[in-house]
C-alpha cells in the first residue's frame, strides 16, 4: 500500500511541468533567501498567488522548492557580506563570514551548501519514516486533545518572543480574534461585521499574511532612508567560486557535528510553531559546547558552518512532519502551506496521510528532490544574488509592494483584499515597532478556526469541561503549554537562579503522569523511563553544589 | 520611558476594543440547534485578551521606574517613520486610483513615484526609475493577465 502511494506520488512529482515549477521555486527561494531582509516566510508568501491555478501537488512542490531553496540561500549573504540572509542563517554568519574574510569564501559556501544538502536528505528520510508513525498517534486525538494541542502551539509561539511573552500571547490571541471576523464556519452567522458586506467572508488568509509579513517587513527595511539608497554589494563585486570538494570532505570529516545538528534541527522543527530561526542558533551553541576547542567557534571553523546550516535545513523536514501528521504547522512557513492546502480544499488533520496519500507522499518526495535541485542551481542563484544586490533596496521594495497588491488581488479578484493587505501591513508595521512578534498572530489566524471547530465538536460530544484537562493527551499538551509559558524565565534565569536545574526534571516528571494514563504498555514504560531520567537529573542537581549559584543561606 | 508608556496605551486601546467587541457578541444572530453558542468562542478569546491586556498595562506601570532611569542615558537615533508613511500614503493613493487608472497604469505610477520619493533625484536616476517601473510592472501585469489568466482591474479612463 505504501509502495503504491509512493509510486503514485513519484509519478505526479516527476512530470516535466512539475520539475520545472519546482526548479523555478528553488531558484526563487535561493535568491530571496540570500537577500537580507527578505525572509523565507516572505518568499513563500509571495509564491502563494502563483500556486492558486496549479494542482495541489504542483503548488506544494513549488512552495517546498522555495522553502528549501531559501533555507540554503540564506548562506550566501552570511558568507559574502556578513549579514544573515534570513533569521534561519544567523548562526551561519558567526563562522562563514570570518572564513570568507580569511580568503576562503568558496570553502565557506561549499561547506554550507553540502551540509545543507546532507541534512536535507537525512531529514527527508526521517520525514518519510516518522510522519506516518506520528500520524498514527494523531489518530488517537479527540477534539479535546486537538484543542489543547493548538493551545500548546500558541503558547510555544508566544514563548519564543522571549522577554515579550505577554506581547507574544496578545499577538496570538489577536490572531484568534481576527479569525472570528466574518461568517462562522459552523452555523454561518456573521460576527463582528458591523454591517460591512466585505467583512462577511472574513479576512482572507493571503492578504493578512502578505500584509503582516511582506508589507510590514519591507517598510521596516526602508526605515533608514540612507541605507535604502545604497546597494548592498558595490559594482564590480565578483562571484565567489564554490569549493564543492572542500565542502564535501569537510562535511563528511565532521560527520558527528552534521548528524547532531541535523537531529537538533529536526526536533526543533517537530515542535509546533518553532522554526529554523531557533534551531540554527541552538545547534551552533550545542556544537560549541560539545567541541574540544570551543574557543575557536566564531573564528571561521567548518563545524560552526555545518552546525547552523545542517540544523536550519533539517528543521524544514521536522516542520513538515508536524504538518502532515497532526495538521498543525511546525513553523510559520508550514502555517502558510497549511493555508495553501485549505485554498485547494485539502484539510490537514491527523487523517491527512491516509485521506490524501498522493499529496502527502508527494510532499515528502518534493522535499527530497528539492535538496538535489538546490544543489544543482546554487551556482546560477549565486550569480543572480550578486546581480540583485547591486539594485538599491528602495527600488526592489517598490516593485515587491506592487507585486504584493497584484498577487493578493488574484486570490478573489477583489480590490477589498488589497485594502485588507494595506490594513494588515499598517498593523504589522505598528506591531513590529512596538515589540509585538508577528508569528504567534499568524498561527492564531490559521489555527483559530480549527480550535473553534474542535471546541464545538468536543462540547457537542460531551459537556464535561474536565475532559480538556483529564484526558491523557489533553493533559500532555496542557503540561507542555504551561511549561512553555515559563520557558522564557527558565532561559533568562538559567545558571543564575536555584530553581532552574529542576525545570527540566519537573517537566519530565509531570509529563510522565499522562503517559501512565495512556493505554497499552509502551507509553507507561516510556513514562517510567522519563521518571527515572528526570529523577536522576533532579537528584544530581540536589547533590551538586554549583558555587556560582546562590544558595538558600546566601540568599538570606 | 517611551516603550512602557506605549505599551500601557496599547493595552488600554485593546481593552476598550475588547469591551466593544464583547458587547457586539450579544448582537449575533442565534441559530436554532447550535451545540455551542455563536458568541461563546469570541467571548472566550476576548476575555483572555482582556486579561492579557491588563497584564501588559500592569507590566508597563511596574517597569516605568526602570525605564525612566534608562531614559536619562544618551538615547539611540530615533526611528524614522517617514518612508513608511510615504509608502502607506502612496499605496492608499494607488488603491483609490485603481478605479480610474487600472492596475497597469496605477501600478507604473505607484512604482515610479515611490522610487522618486525614496531614491536619489537626478536625471539618470529618473530614467532608471522609469525603466524599472515600466519593465517590472509591465512584466508582472503581462504574466498575470496572459499566463495566469487573471482579469486585473481596468481603469475607467483608458480601459487598460
Amino acid at each position: 500500500m505504501i509502495a503504491e502511494n509512493v509510486i503514485a506520488a513519484f509519478v505526479s512529482v516527476f512530470t516535466p511541468h512539475n520539475l520545472l515549477l519546482m526548479s523555478i521555486g528553488v531558484l526563487a527561494g535561493l535568491v530571496a533567501g540570500a537577500i537580507p531582509g527578505f525572509t523565507i516566510t516572505m518568499a513563500v508568501v509571495l509564491t502563494l498567488p502563483f500556486t492558486f491555478g496549479m494542482a495541489p501537488v504542483e503548488g506544494l512542490s513549488t512552495m517546498i522548492g522555495v522553502f528549501v531553496g531559501a533555507l540554503t540561500g540564506g548562506l550566501f549573504a552570511c558568507a559574502l557580506i556578513g549579514i544573515p540572509g534570513t533569521p534561519s542563517a544567523i548562526a551561519t554568519t558567526f563562522d562563514a563570514f570570518p572564513m570568507a574574510r580569511a580568503g576562503r569564501p568558496g570553502l565557506a559556501l561549499g561547506i554550507g551548501i553540502w551540509a545543507s544538502f546532507f541534512a536535507g536528505i537525512i531529514s527527508a528520510a526521517l520525514l518519510a519514516v516518522l510522519a506516518p508513525s506520528l500520524a498514527a498517534v494523531g489518530l488517537e486525538f479527540g477534539p479535546w486533545d486537538y484543542f489543547m494541542l493548538i493551545a500548546f502551539a500558541l503558547t510555544m509561539a508566544a514563548s519564543l518572543a522571549g522577554e515579550n511573552l505577554l506581547k507574544g500571547l496578545i499577538a496570538g490571541v489577536l490572531g484568534l480574534l481576527f479569525a472570528c471576523v466574518g461568517e462562522d464556519r459552523i452555523n454561518g452567522v456573521a460576527r463582528f461585521t458591523y454591517g460591512i458586506e466585505a467583512l462577511k467572508s472574513g479576512f482572507d488568509f493571503l492578504p493578512v499574511l502578505v500584509g503582516l509579513f511582506a508589507f510590514s517587513q519591507l517598510l521596516s527595511d526602508l526605515a533608514d532612508p540612507e541605507a535604502a539608497r545604497v546597494p548592498m554589494l558595490p559594482k564590480g563585486s565578483k562571484v565567489a567560486r564554490v569549493d564543492h570538494w572542500g565542502g564535501i570532505t569537510q562535511s563528511l570529516r565532521h560527520w558527528p557535528s552534521l548528524i547532531r545538528s541535523t537531529l537538533i534541527g529536526l526536533f526543533v522543527g517537530i515542535l509546533p510553531a518553532v522554526g529554523g530561526s531557533v534551531s540554527n542558533i541552538l545547534a551552533w551553541d550545542q556544537e560549541k559546547k560539545a567541541s574540544k576547542h570551543p574557543e575557536r567557534f566564531g573564528s571561521g571553523i567548518p563545524e560552526g558552518v555545518i552546525a547552523s546550516e545542517a540544523a536550519n535545513n533539517s528543521t524544514a523536514g521536522g516542520a513538515l512532519i508536524t504538518l502532515m501528521a497532526l495538521g498543525i504547522p511546525g513553523d510559520v512557513v508550514t502555517a502558510i502551506m497549511l493555508g495553501a492546502l485549505t485554498i485547494h480544499n485539502v484539510a490537514p488533520s491527523p487523517t491527512f496521510i491516509s485521506t490524501y496519500p498522493n499529496i502527502a507522499y508527494a510532499i515528502i518526495i518534493a522535499y527530497f528532490l528539492s535538496n538535489f535541485v538546490t544543489l544543482a542551481l546554487q551556482g546560477v542563484a549565486l550569480r543572480m544574488f550578486v546581480m540583485l544586490m547591486r539594485i538599491p533596496l528602495y527600488a526592489m521594495a517598490s516593485v515587491i509592494l506592487f507585486y504584493c497588491a497584484i498577487g493578493v488581488f488574484s486570490l478573489n479578484n477583489s480590490i477589498d483584499d488589497i485594502w485588507t493587505l494595506l490594513a494588515f501591513g499598517v498593523l504589522g508595521y505598528v506591531m513590529m515597532k512596538t515589540g509585538f512578534p508577528l508569528a504567534p498572530m499568524i498561527l492564531g489566524v490559521v489555527l483559530g478556526p480549527i480550535a473553534e471547530t474542535n471546541l464545538s465538536r468536543s462540547l457537542a460530544t460531551d459537556t464535561d469541561l474536565s475532559l480538556f484537562f483529564l484526558r491523557p493527551w489533553a493533559m500532555f499538551f496542557l503540561i507542555l503549554g504551561v511549561f512553555s509559558v515559563f520557558f522564557p524565565w527558565y532561559q533568562s534565569e538559567r545558571g543564575k537562579a536555584r530553581w532552574t536545574p529542576y525545570y527540566m526534571p519537573a517537566l519530565g516528571l509531570t509529563l510522565s503522569i499522562p503517559l501512565f494514563l495512556m493505554q497499552g504498555w509502551a507509553r507507561p514504560v516510556f513514562g517510567l523511563v522519563l521518571v527515572a531520567v528526570s529523577g536522576y537529573f533532579a537528584w544530581r542537581s540536589l547533590t551538586r553544589r554549583d558555587p556560582g549559584l546562590p544558595t538558600a543561606s546566601s540568599a538570606e | 520611558m517611551r516603550r512602557p508608556a506605549t505599551d500601557a496605551v496599547i493595552g488600554l486601546v485593546l481593552l476598550v476594543l475588547c469591551a466593544e467587541l464583547y458587547r457586539e457578541t450579544f448582537h449575533f444572530r442565534v441559530p436554532p440547534f447550535a451545540t455551542m453558542s455563536v458568541g461563546a468562542w469570541p467571548r472566550f478569546v476576548l476575555v483572555v485578551l482582556a486579561l492579557l491586556c491588563v497584564g501588559l498595562i500592569v507590566q508597563a506601570m511596574t517597569r516605568r521606574t526602570d525605564a525612566l532611569a534608562a531614559s536619562s542615558a544618551p538615547s539611540a537615533r530615533p526611528i524614522s517613520h517617514r518612508n513608511a508613511l510615504i509608502c502607506f500614503g502612496l499605496f492608499a493613493a494607488f488603491l483609490v486610483s485603481l478605479h480610474w487608472l487600472g492596475m497597469l497604469i496605477a501600478g507604473v505610477l505607484f512604482v515610479f513615484i515611490m522610487q522618486e520619493m525614496m531614491g536619489p533625484r537626478s536625471f539618470r536616476s529618473r530614467l532608471f526609475h522609469a525603466a524599472i517601473a515600466l519593465v517590472a510592472v509591465g512584466g508582472m501585469w503581462s504574466l498575470f493577465t496572459f499566463a495566469l489568466r487573471v482579469i486585473l482591474p481596468e481603469g475607467l479612463l483608458l480601459r487598460l
